[in-house]
């Protein structure tokens, strides 16, 4: 008897700290790039497909309802206050995403572009940090749509000289893109969920020991010709039409996995 | 003798002034005489705002009051919510067809009444927004009505001598967030409730009845209009095409939801105190009533997604109205006209120089 609980006491003592395993910090670092190069804000070196050359002005988009996905598909979900991340390129910090991961192995990387509905239809009193609607309509920045109730999930602007100029000579494009489904009836529904699978020879180790950083890149290009072709010459402004729905799909491709970097504690 | 009575009687008018003073400028005098509890009116159904996620105070009414009638909201200080929303009005822009804004600027619709927002279950001609806290975000931010970032409305708020504390009487803490900007003008909107009109006084049987013409058009109205304009609050929130010649690209509804059944569709407007909004429709293209029977009667354009209810069974499009129904209509609709609401003490311009309101 007394055998069986000097036996059995480490064994349960093991089985609780198991249960809660520590939680280790993974840092998700996004670069952004305009096909093989590094995405520089107004520079003029880029080309596209077709051979037109492209700047981009603004480039920034919500990361959101992040889960960790284990090699036997077990899910965890970061809870959802802290999931929530305003990506802007123009901003270094916000490139690097913080997440309290509990440690162990995991195979890939699942978020959503934009904000869910949920969380689009809550109180104003529950939308605060990068969600408080009132944010950065100074600079010109805001993600939010006051007219049409909702979230911008996802803003590239720049200009080429494919575009024909508009009436003040400029050669300008403006993707606005957002829609979680309508409030009380149905809306264009522009949510995308990306997934980011790791290499399976290269998982992702969580532990205490180790700060992982999970390098992921987003590629301009595939804005413009994931899944469909956006020509720019006719299709210059996109906003709140079905032609957004497809910018959502192609910049749901434009995400990609790059490496994991460890560094010591 | 006399020299000492002036003196004493100098003194005890200037004490009387100083309590005044002191009573028109405590915390009591700005909360004010607002009501306890949220202004519930019998007939009326619970509000669709949810009174749980921002309880009704007084002071929070009487900071959205502050806050709606002061032109730090837009730009360069000119135009506050009640520039374009009068109260003599019921709210609306009475006699501009579309409202100038900052720095002259015209919009593309026209001002709507504010009245009962507290039930309605969206806002807009559009109903692009649904929620009455996220209302004011709209016309703050809009370049052709305030013309100013809500960060930086924050940021004046939270930099005046006097809001800071108002935001303590009214929710716990000087702490000023878009959230509770929202929050005070939505409080104060809600409690712009017209429930006291004669319609309203002969339907709770308060010992008036109509006339025979206005019961005349109380018919007519329940036969004809009510489908869409039903009581009480005299329009079911839906979005319907009317009719409405197309002069514009304006889309209506399909605005926001892209969808093509929604082409054309606008909100349908409450005809609680009717005789005050002139102009009438989405862009104002009416100037009195007159005008929108006659649209009824014999201007309805077969558009797309023309509401069924204005097509006859002949094929013909609009509702008969005869001049007698027309007069009788009138009449009827003179009834839902509220002075009680318009001439409310509580909901009327404040005066915001600040020394007027320190306490």
């Amino acid at each position: 008897m007394r055998l069986t609980t000097r036996k059995f006491l480490p064994l349960l003592l093991t089985g609780l700290l198991a249960g809660a395993a520590s939680t280790a910090q993974v840092l998700l670092r996004l670069d952004h790039r305009v096909g093989k190069q590094p995405l520089v804000l107004d520079s003029i070196g880029y080309r596209m497909p077709a051979g037109d050359s492209l700047t981009i002005s603004l480039l920034q988009y919500y990361i959101s309802n992040i889960e960790l996905i284990r090699a036997n598909g077990e899910r965890y979900v970061i809870p959802k206050k802290e999931s929530f991340f305003l990506v802007k390129e123009q901003a270094d910090s916000t490139k690097t995403i913080a997440l309290p991961v509990p440690e162990g192995t995991y195979s890939a990387i699942s978020f959503l572009v934009g904000v869910d509905s949920v969380t689009s239809t809550l109180g104003i009193g529950e939308r605060k940090g990068v969600l408080d609607p009132g944010r950065d309509m100074a600079a010109g920045e805001s993600m939010y749509w006051t007219w049409n109730s909702g979230y911008i999930f996802f803003k590239l602007e720049g200009a080429s000289p494919a575009i024909p100029a508009d009436a003040t000579g400029f050669r300008q494009f403006e993707f606005h893109i957002g829609g979680y489904g309508g409030y009380n009836s149905p809306t264009i529904n522009n949510i995308r969920r990306v997934t980011v699978r790791l290499p399976a020879k290269e998982p992702l180790q969580v532990s205490a020991a180790k700060k992982a950083i999970v390098h992921l890149q987003f590629d301009v290009l595939q804005v413009l010709n994931a899944v469909w072709t956006i020509d720019l010459k006719t299709q210059h402004h996109i906003m709140l039409t079905p032609a957004s729905s497809r910018v959502a799909d192609n910049y749901a491709r434009g995400f990609a996995y790059r490496n994991v970097e460890y560094q010591n504690k | 003798m006399k020299k000492m009575r002036v003196i004493y009687g100098c003194a005890v008018l200037m004490l009387i002034w100083l309590l005044s003073g002191f009573l028109r400028h405590s915390p009591s005098s700005f909360a004010g005489s607002y009501a306890d509890s949220f202004p519930q009116p019998a007939h009326f159904p619970r509000p669709v705002y949810d009174l749980s996620k921002n309880q009704y105070n007084k002071t929070k009414v009487a900071l959205g009051r502050r806050l709606f009638y002061d032109g730090t909201l837009s730009k360069n200080g000119t135009v506050s919510c009640g520039t374009c929303h009068i109260q003599a009005s019921a709210f609306s822009h009475h006699g501009h067809r579309l409202s100038h804004g900052i720095f002259d600027s015209l919009g593309t619709r026209n001002a709507p009444a504010l009245q009962n927002l507290a039930w309605a279950t969206s806002f807009m001609w559009d109903g692009g927004v649904n929620d009455l806290d996220l209302q004011p975000l709209v016309p703050i931010s809009s370049h052709v009505e305030m013309g100013e970032s809500v960060e930086a409305v924050v940021n004046k708020i939270k930099q005046d001598a006097y809001y800071p504390t108002y935001f303590y009487a009214a929710f716990g803490n000087r702490e000023i967030t878009t959230a509770r900007v929202m929050q005070a003008l939505s409080m104060f909107m809600s409690t712009m409730v017209s429930a006291n009109s004669k319609y309203d006084q002969v339907i709770r049987k308060e010992g008036i009845a109509f006339t025979p013409e206005e019961s005349t058009g109380y018919t007519l109205f329940k036969n004809k209009c009510a489908p869409c304009h039903s009581e009480p609050f005299f329009t079911d929130f839906s979005f319907r095409n009317n009719g409405l010649y197309p002069y514009s690209q304006d889309f209506g509804r399909m605005g926001v939801t892209s969808q093509p059944a929604d082409k054309y569709r606008f909100k349908v407007p409450s005809l609680r105190n009717i005789f005050l909004t002139a102009p009438y429709m989405h862009d104002g293209r009416f100037k009195d009533i007159d005008q929108v029977l006659e649209h009824y009667a014999a201007g309805v354009q077969l558009t797309d997604n023309i509401d069924p209810l204005l097509l006859q069974s002949s094929g013909r499009t609009g509702l008969p109205l005869s001049n007698t129904d027309r007069s009788a209509l009138k009449a009827f609709l003179h009834t839902l006209t509220d002075t009680s609401f318009t001439n409310n003490p509580k909901l009327g311009e404040v005066n915001i120089c600040p020394q007027c309101i320190r306490y």
